[in-house]
């Protein structure tokens, strides 16, 4: 009996480290979309030689300014 | 971003039968949530009721008795990818004596990319610290490194490469998969004084490329471990901070592609 105890102690405390909140968890995924953007924005300028704060848009450039 | 040289961002897909490979899972084995695996024992019906996929092996759980390791009830998951977990993984002295020192240390470097932004810190680059020089001992190096290997079935390297994160307001890691050829596993290790489930900073497991495509979500309970395969599906992430500062050990295993002129490392004895 001790070790099956030990056994669901493990499973429990594992299993609370796990995120069941349904607003957390879809607050993750705006979080995780954001920083994707950014990521993308970053990525775009980066090659196409733009530096942060320019105030150039990235889109503007990749569009020939239309 | 928890990479042991840099950020290395890659995006594919990868098969089954691959990641069982990698994880040393058996073939056939589903790799669905609620599908379990020992961990070197007997698997035990009475813990396949979960609904997670999870599993502790009492014959093989961890009672280490040296001062710096826990490491014990290691449950181990198969979604989105194998990895697994342990709630306790530094005995609480050493785990409290390592989060003062990370508190207080000046060795933090700031690295930002497209990808990501955290400060770093390699401990192969910390001569002064000897309070908590015994986390890179090499018979501890060795437990972490026999348990890690234990779980996953598979040899591992005793090259490991230590390393701490601390993330600040607004730093964060986007979703990679750190699959480079020099580093086969991953140990992420939470230190903190607590932590709010809406304070950011958070471990995520992803199934693919995609925000939409977040999987598992971890808790950042202080001295609560995560490890996995490193390959071409692990996708990870690491929400923005929001409140506080959140600090991580990192271990990585090194594989034979890792140079020495390129990575830092550790020998587990």
């Amino acid at each position: 009996m001790d070790k099956i105890a030990t056994h669901d102690r493990g499973i429990s405390e594992a299993d609370a480290l796990i995120e069941k909140n349904a607003e957390i968890l879809e607050q993750v995924r705006k979080d995780l979309s954001q920083q994707y953007t950014r990521f993308m924005s970053r990525l775009v300028k980066e090659r196409l030689g733009l530096r942060e704060g320019d105030g150039s848009s990235v889109f503007k450039h990749l569009d020939g300014g239309a | 971003m928890d990479c042991a040289r840099g950020m290395a961002h890659r995006c594919s897909s990868i098969s089954t039968a691959a990641l069982e490979s990698i994880a040393g899972l058996a073939p056939g084995v589903p790799t669905g949530g609620t599908d379990v695996r020992s961990i070197g024992g007997t698997a035990r019906a009475a813990n396949l009721q979960r609904g997670i996929g999870k599993m502790v092996d009492s014959e093989t759980a961890i009672k280490p008795s040296d001062k710096v390791l826990a490491f014990e009830y290691i449950v181990t998951r198969t979604s989105p990818f194998p990895h697994f977990i342990s709630p306790r993984f530094y005995t609480e002295e050493f785990s409290n004596t390592l989060l003062s020192w990370l508190e207080s240390t000046n060795a933090w470097n700031l690295k930002e990319t497209a990808l990501y932004a955290q400060y770093e810190l390699g401990f192969s680059k910390v001569k002064d610290y000897p309070e908590i020089r015994t986390v890179s001992d090499g018979a501890v190096l060795a437990r972490v490194r026999d348990e890690v290997s234990r779980v996953f079935n598979v040899p591992l390297s005793r090259r490991i490469n230590i390393s701490a994160h601390k993330l600040v307001p607004g730093q964060y890691g986007g979703i990679h998969t750190d699959n480079v050829p020099g580093e086969t596993h991953r140990l992420v290790v939470q230190l903190n004084r607590g932590r709010s489930d809406d304070s950011g900073g958070n471990l995520v497991f992803l199934s693919g490329s995609s925000p939409q495509d977040v999987e598992t979500v971890f808790k950042q309970k202080t001295n609560s471990a995560v490890g996995f395969p490193l390959g071409p599906g692990s996708y990870h992430a690491i929400t923005q901070v929001k409140t506080g500062v959140r600090f991580t050990i990192i271990y990585t295993f090194l594989s034979a592609a890792a140079s020495d002129a390129e990575y830092s490392y550790f020998a587990a004895n």
